[in-house]
């Protein structure tokens, strides 16, 4: 039985890499940008949910909600204020200048917040809920059953909509798309507040589980990078897979190997996918 | 024409500057001055190895400052744990930064894309961290690792010792070291070696079309910086005398790549500039230092966009410009030393 708790906390904590993967994939995929900040922006929306929680006493779906729409505009101010001036740059500046907003970020909020840790008062902490087979965390139940419904919400979007198709289009064919009248200014706003909100989402489900400080974003994009290069690059697939695949190896490590290299799963995963398979698991282009 | 003009700049100037050198301690009475010097040779000479990967190669390391926590804990673990001296300890810690730059440049740089290549040498950045974090019995973890004595006295034949003891000696020992580390830089630079470099960071595909052995000349490159991390590493170790896992972070990555990219990166002497500017800046300015890393965030990210080859090399390009613009006469030898297109310009210079 011992083992299935372990794989279920996997899953939990995987399902958020989930979220912040897919951001990431997106921005990358779409936009060829490496947002490294995207962690602060995960950060950013578990700091917003818990002020609305904890302090205004909002409800609790609903300050998520909120906090997403506000990291979407957000995102789209990093677009244009950041990334837009770095079009048709080299990676090696973009990622200078992404890891510089990452290092500004974790450090503004660490100065303007303190570097206490909260929880966000979530009422689902308390309960608990019976599957039939196994009786699970309220919470930790939302965390998944939340994370897969955005991300059946994002495929959808991303198959289904105009906004969607003009995304894939880009990513395609960046030329054609443009001679058809996409605008990939607009594309790429789009692919921002996307990805922010869903960091965000990630953020306020995630910070009742886990604590809340400035120095929490990192760490999560770093493996929810590694999560994208294992699942491959622009594959939502992928970063499902990827996410939970990471999620639960990592606290399986973590129970039967040691909790102080957990974090050191993810370094390997990463050395041996770029080592062995550079195009992940379900990538299709491969790494020029 | 242009090669004699540099040979007459070169004859005087760094004459000049050593001599300068040699009398900071003779001038400066404050201790405190001093020790500002010693840090930021320090950190000069781990910032050129950090340029040679970076700035001439092309591939940006997140590891190097790995390699510098690898050698300062090696060389001070000998020390205490074996009772080493530090002539015999700080070669052992470079050899050691040296064999992880070789596996791990082994591994990595058969990743030909800078992106991917930047993010795998954060995870190995962050294994070593953590395992100078974790591994109590040896490090001592989070609590450190205290009391690390400076270099054994240096028996000099029936006149006396030096020792290390005082910073004016230090001082001696660090800026020889920043010296030779610097006159290497600039021979890397002007040597076929260098020109593959730059070969291979202007165009990685083109480079190996005409035969260069990118793997083999990136992995030189790699472990040249790692050279450079190990010999800091040790003279670190044994100035400040204590060492945690914390200076080896990415936070302090961050560090170097922010004096790299103000100093001027792929210049030889940016390095230097931007870790002495980098340095000296934040002591001053007392207010500043709780914002240092915040500062340091937003200066990366508009030096970036705004002036892509930092505040020394900017000046330089303009510089450079305006002597064009007085003598009519091609872009002189501050744009050489930015090298645009160095594999082309410096082939040249040879010819």
């Amino acid at each position: 039985m011992l083992i299935i708790n372990h794989i279920m906390d996997g899953v939990v904590i995987g399902s958020s890499y989930v979220l912040i993967a897919l951001g990431v994939t997106l921005i990358f995929g779409i936009v060829d940008v490496v947002q490294i900040a995207h962690g602060e922006v995960y950060m950013l929306g578990a700091f917003l949910t818990l002020f609305l929680v904890n302090s205004l006493h909002f409800n609790y779906v609903l300050s998520i909600v909120i906090s997403m729409a506000i990291l979407a505009v957000f995102g789209v101010i990093l677009e244009e204020g950041v990334f837009r001036w770095l079009r048709g740059r080299p990676h090696l500046p973009v990622i200078l200048a992404a890891f510089g907003l990452s290092m500004f970020l974790a450090n503004g909020t660490l100065l303007l917040l303190g570097g206490e840790s909260y929880a966000i008062k979530s009422p689902l902490r308390e309960q608990m809920v019976d599957l039939g087979f196994y009786l699970i965390n309220a919470q930790r139940l939302l965390v998944v059953v939340v994370s897969a419904g955005l991300t059946v919400c994002l495929f959808l979007f991303i198959n289904k909509t105009r906004l969607g198709m003009a995304m894939r289009a880009i990513t395609q064919d960046r030329d054609a798309a443009e001679l058809v009248g996409v605008d990939p200014n607009k594309i790429f706003m789009a692919a921002f507040a996307v990805a922010s909100a869903l960091a965000a989402a990630a953020g306020g489900l995630v910070g009742p589980v886990f604590l809340v400080n400035s120095a929490i974003g990192f760490m999560p994009f770093l493996k929810s990078f590694v999560v994208v290069l294992f699942g491959g690059i622009g594959s939502v697939i992928g970063s499902i897979v990827g996410g939970l695949t990471l999620g639960v190896m990592e606290t399986l490590a973590a129970a039967y190997v040691s909790t102080e290299y957990k974090d050191a799963v993810a370094f390997a995963l990463l050395i041996v996918v770029l080592l062995f398979k550079p195009s992940g698991l379900f990538g299709r282009k491969t790494s020029s | 024409m242009r090669l004699m003009r540099r040979d007459k700049y070169n004859k005087w100037l760094p004459l000049l500057v050593i001599v300068l050198l040699a009398m900071v301690p003779v001038v400066v009475r404050d201790a405190y001055v001093l020790h500002l010097f010693i840090v930021s040779s320090i950190f000069a000479i781990l910032v050129m190895g950090l340029n040679i990967i970076t700035g001439f190669t092309g591939p940006l390391s997140f590891v190097h400052i790995g390699f510098f926590g690898i050698s300062a804990y090696a060389s001070a673990l000998l020390v205490l744990k074996r009772g080493w001296s530090f002539w015999l300890s700080w070669p052992a810690g470079i050899a050691m930064a040296l064999l992880f730059g070789l596996v791990i440049g082994l591994l990595a740089l058969r990743i030909v894309d800078r992106l991917l290549f930047s993010v795998v040498t954060i995870g190995f950045g962050e294994i070593i961290r953590m395992v100078l974090h974790n591994w109590e019995g040896l490090t001592r973890g989070s609590s450190g690792l205290p009391g690390i004595p400076v270099p054994n006295p240096i028996p000099l034949l029936d006149v006396g010792v030096i020792n290390f003891e005082s910073k004016t000696t230090y001082y001696f020992l660090v800026v020889l070291v920043a010296l030779l580390a610097y006159g290497l830089v600039v021979r890397i630079k002007r040597s076929q070696m260098g020109i593959a470099f730059f070969a291979i960071r202007e165009n990685e595909t083109l480079a190996s079309a005409v035969g260069i052995h990118t793997y083999r000349i990136k992995l030189v490159a790699f472990l040249l910086s790692a050279l450079y991390a190990g010999v800091a590493g040790g003279l670190y170790a044994h100035y400040a005398r204590f060492l945690g896992p914390d200076l080896f972070t990415i936070e302090a990555s961050m560090d170097l790549l922010v004096m790299l990219i103000l100093g001027g990166i792929g210049t030889s002497l940016g390095p230097v500039f931007g870790a002495v500017v980098l340095t000296v800046l934040p002591e001053y300015l007392r207010v500043v230092a709780d914002y240092r890393l915040v500062i340091y965030g937003a200066v990366l990210t508009i030096t970036v966009i705004l002036l892509p080859q930092g505040v020394l090399g900017g000046l330089l390009v303009y510089l450079a410009a305006r002597r064009e613009r007085a003598y009519e006469e091609p872009a002189g030898r501050a744009a050489q030393s930015i090298s645009e297109l160095p594999s082309q310009s410096e082939g040249q210079g040879k010819s």
